[in-house]
């Protein structure tokens, strides 16, 4: 029998992988437009301030290895900025309230920046800056803020919720145990 | 207090040793892992595409009979125009190989066709591609030209089990041979990227000095010079809107507008080359 407290990383992969599932079928309808939405920021934010250090690293290893399935980036790129975001996040995370919303919404904002400014300069890197504009880099990451904005809460909320469901109450666990 | 210090370093450490441990992991397990989360995964963009296929069908379940009819008289008539056309091209393919046997000329590179439905969609600021849900159920080989009605997509860049991933020509590392509609002299393309509400952008280089622009309704046209082997020759690829100076001064560089529906396409042909002996 699987016991969901020790695993509960496992429940959270599978928040993150329905929630980019969601976001890439978005992503279908957006592409005419020369929009993408990217939120990576906002499951590592989840991951980070939500579960220890041990069960959120293990919650972004399969999520991060999925998009660098799809990345034309080198595989582990994304596997290498989330884990490295995440543990700034966490080692950060002591000095946040963390149970106030502004807080979560502020580290998923900053952290879908850093991933955001990472993806870019790995192009950069990879492809080289002839194809990359500044003004659609800019209108993109508008877009992302406000799309992590409007969206952050409601995901944060479902995590937890689902997490309840399988009787994992993260509000009444200790603040140091998650 | 030694330990408790070192408790805090214990995120940085096991960072640092992650970061070692996949830098050093040989280049076929990634490529393995690699293959297999994509795999993994793939059945779930498929099923995606077909609900979405399922939702074209309920959608036009909901017209009205008047609609469908009107529908049907607009499809018998270009029916009727493409069975003219394809009889039109049979009599100047017969023609071409009768010139070509006469005038003892190498044959052509023969392409089967094959259709496919867009499962997604990847076009940001970094990068532009579709998956197409053709792969190596369907014999895709990598490199395989992608067009559409509008000319080229672009090339297979990746093949998995049922689906294929497509570089749209807007990517900065997809060159192509290309010539001006009515003019012989070689240039090289490549992708330009793409804009937020504008169309996706190349540039084509060499452009000779006496290509001048003066009209906007009659764009100079790129074609495929049919060079290098991949592209038959051809193809549209996009119009040049600006010109400029290029980096040695003989040429020009220009910017080329490609078809806007480029970033809506639900449907492309990936064009197989069949081997001269079949």
């Amino acid at each position: 029998m699987i016991s969901f407290s020790h695993n509960r990383w496992l429940l959270v992969t599978i928040g993150h992988y329905v929630a980019l599932f969601f976001f890439a079928q978005a992503n279908y309808y957006l592409a005419p437009l020369g929009f993408q939405i990217f939120v990576v920021g906002m499951l590592i934010s989840f991951s980070a301030m939500e579960l220890n250090y041990k069960q959120g690293i293990l919650s972004l290893i399969p999520v991060s290895l999925y998009i660098d399935s799809k990345s034309p980036l080198p595989f582990g790129f994304s596997l290498l900025t989330c884990i490295t975001l995440f543990t700034i996040a966490h080692v950060l995370r002591s000095r946040v309230r963390r149970e106030i919303t502004a807080s979560s919404l502020a580290s998923s904002i900053m952290l879908n920046l850093a991933a955001f400014v990472a993806f870019t300069f790995g192009a950069i890197h990879f492809f080289g800056s002839e194809s990359i504009h500044f003004g659609p880099i800019a209108l993109n990451l508008l877009t992302n803020i406000a799309v992590v904005a409007l969206f952050n809460r409601i995901f944060f909320d479902t995590q937890q919720g689902i997490l309840l469901v399988f009787g994992i109450n993260l509000a009444e666990e200790q603040r140091e145990a998650r | 207090m030694y330990k408790k210090r070192l408790v805090q370093f214990k995120p940085l450490i096991v960072l640092a040793v992650a970061t070692l441990a996949w830098l050093m992991l040989p280049v076929v397990f990634k490529a393995i892992a690699k293959t297999s989360f994509y795999e993994f995964q793939a059945p779930v963009s498929i099923t995606s595409s077909y609900v979405r296929d399922l939702q074209d069908f309920w959608a036009a379940r909901t017209k009205s009979k008047n609609e469908l009819y009107e529908a049907g008289q607009s499809l018998a008539r270009l029916n009727a125009s493409y069975e003219l056309t394809a009889l039109q091209n049979q009599t100047l393919e017969e023609e071409i190989s009768r010139l070509e046997s006469l005038l003892q000329l190498p044959s052509r590179p023969d392409f089967q066709y094959e259709i496919a439905r867009v499962v997604e969609r990847d076009f940001n600021a970094w990068w532009q591609r579709i998956t197409i849900r053709k792969g190596n159920d369907y014999g895709i080989p990598v490199g395989a030209p992608v067009v559409f009605v509008g000319g080229v997509v672009g090339r297979v860049r990746e093949v998995y089990a049922y689906t294929s991933v497509v570089d749209i020509i807007s990517n900065n590392h997809l060159r192509l041979a290309v010539v001006i509609e009515g003019d012989n002299r070689p240039l090289s393309y490549r992708g330009g990227g793409s804009a937020s509400f504008a169309k996706p952008l190349g540039i084509a280089e060499f452009v000779p000095v006496d290509i001048q622009i003066s009209d906007t309704q009659d764009l100079p046209t790129l074609i495929t010079s049919g060079m290098g082997g991949v592209y038959p020759a051809g193809l549209r690829v996009g119009e040049i809107r600006r010109l400029r100076q290029g980096a040695g001064g003989m040429f020009y560089d220009g910017e080329v507008e490609l078809d806007p529906r480029l970033a809506s396409l639900t449907e492309v042909a990936v064009m197989i080359q069949i081997p001269p002996e079949q």
